[in-house]
């Protein structure tokens, strides 16, 4: 299973907020290139970032951060926030991003999702950011109203490869990750599925691998000191 | 007795955890005498051909693989290791161990990262049926059911020139050969130690068809 470090980036540093509200923020550093060798050191086989002016704008905000990370670091990164059509995951892509996460798009732009998934369809991980069951876009200030397993299925038919579980209310609370939503969500898709929000413990992770995941991402746990990175990787290395 | 090689690129300990697990005896060496005198090999790997194939040769592992192999040893490659089986690799345009022809490519020259993470094989049963390797060897797919995820990080694949020898293939945007089967060898790109049961399973099939030769 992966252990999957992350890193979100507001305006050129390394922060955690608290259920995605931009007003409840931690600055944890100001070098994000930084906090990302760390974790390759730590061990990390991949790095989560995300562009929270990205999502919030719907644009890439920080693509100069990303870069930099990219060049940094030899391990893969998956990235998202604000990216929404075809021309820019050709640009993020081409930066050396190994996977983009998408959001807004699966909700909003179906044609433009089919095209994406057309051409990189296994560089792409749908993501299901959810808020009472429902799936949130935009930086997770607007509501879908959309069903999460409902929107999945569809999706995967698709030609979605991989699904990436957020619960928004979860998110940056360290609590625990909503264990039912994701049983639920991997028992009704048959694509991988990697979670996250809230996790703050070794046991929840163990308790996520029991339930199937591919992997699951560590945000302020880690900041926080919660959760030794390094020590989770020698854990869960099988 | 499973003996795995060590030459200095691999992740060994994920392996050996596997083993221990499935209560499998197993040795790491890169001890030339201890190598020749292994009865069943696995030859793992994480990194470039090129550094591979220079610690093996540093170490005269490559010969021994070899001649092992030659006699019918059975040796599982895993991930860098199935590479290092082929005849040359284009990470580095590197000769490997020849013992596979084919050449070792890259996905696709413009994306520069690996496809990290569960992807599915599927079987080539034309390839499974018209195989005259012996029926022990098909053990190794017992209740691994088509379609079932591995765990795969790599930038490069196989391309055997015997097109049969490919059991199974995987589609990372191209469809790329995941197995490859020739007598008591056996190449597998993913890594079946970080693949949950599926992968163990895989792993235990392969000692105990390895116990028949």
């Amino acid at each position: 299973m992966l252990i999957i470090p992350a890193i979100d980036i507001k305006n050129g540093r390394c922060v955690r907020l608290t259920q995605g509200k931009f007003d409840d923020i931690t600055i944890y550093s100001d070098d994000p290139v930084q906090v990302a060798k760390g974790f390759e050191r730590d061990g990390a086989d991949l790095i989560h970032v995300i562009d929270l002016d990205g999502a919030k704008t719907g644009k890439p905000t920080n693509l100069y951060t990303i870069k930099n990370i990219i060049k940094s670091v030899s391990i893969p990164i998956q990235t998202g926030g604000g990216i929404r059509n075809l021309e820019t995951v050709k640009i993020l892509l081409d930066t050396g991003v190994s996977r983009v996460i998408l959001g807004t798009i699966a909700l909003e732009d179906e044609k433009e999702l089919i095209k994406i998934l057309k051409n990189f369809a296994y560089q792409v991980a749908i993501a299901l950011d959810t808020k009472n069951g429902k799936l949130m876009k935009q930086g997770w200030l607007k509501n879908s109203d959309k069903n999460i397993v409902i929107t999945a299925q569809k999706l995967e038919k698709f030609g979605v490869k991989r699904f990436i579980y957020t619960d928004v209310t979860k998110d940056g609370t360290l609590t625990e990750p909503n264990h039912k939503e994701i049983n639920n969500l991997v028992d009704n898709v048959s694509v991988p599925v990697i979670a996250g929000g809230g996790i703050s413990s070794i046991s929840n992770v163990k308790r996520l691998k029991s339930t199937g995941v591919e992997g699951v991402i560590l945000g302020k746990a880690l900041y926080e000191k919660k959760i030794n990175l390094s020590k989770c990787m020698k854990i869960f290395d099988l | 007795m499973i003996t795995i090689i060590d030459y200095g690129l691999g992740n060994l300990a994920s392996i050996a955890n596997a083993l221990k697990n499935l209560e499998i005896p197993y040795e790491i060496s890169s001890n030339v005498d201890i190598l020749k005198n292994a009865k069943t090999l696995i030859l793992p790997g994480v990194g470039a051909a090129s550094q591979g194939m220079k610690n093996l040769k540093t170490r005269g592992i490559d010969k021994i693989i070899i001649q092992q192999t030659k006699k019918g040893i059975p040796i599982l490659g895993i991930c860098l290791g199935m590479q290092l089986l082929l005849s040359s690799s284009e990470e580095g345009n590197v000769d490997c161990l020849g013992l596979i022809e084919g050449e070792v490519k890259k996905f696709n020259t413009d994306l520069k990262v690996p496809q990290i993470g569960w992807n599915q094989i599927k079987y080539q049963n034309s390839n499974i049926k018209n195989q005259k390797y012996k029926p022990k060897i098909k053990k190794i797919f017992q209740n691994i059911p088509n379609n079932s995820y591995f765990y795969f990080v790599n930038s490069f694949y196989c391309n055997p020139k015997n097109k049969s020898l490919i059991t199974a293939t995987t589609d990372y945007g191209k469809k790329f050969c995941s197995i490859l089967i020739k007598k008591n060898i056996i190449g597998v790109q993913f890594h079946p130690e970080k693949s949950r049961d599926v992968g163990l399973r895989l792993l235990k099939n392969f000692y105990e068809s390895s116990l028949s030769f």
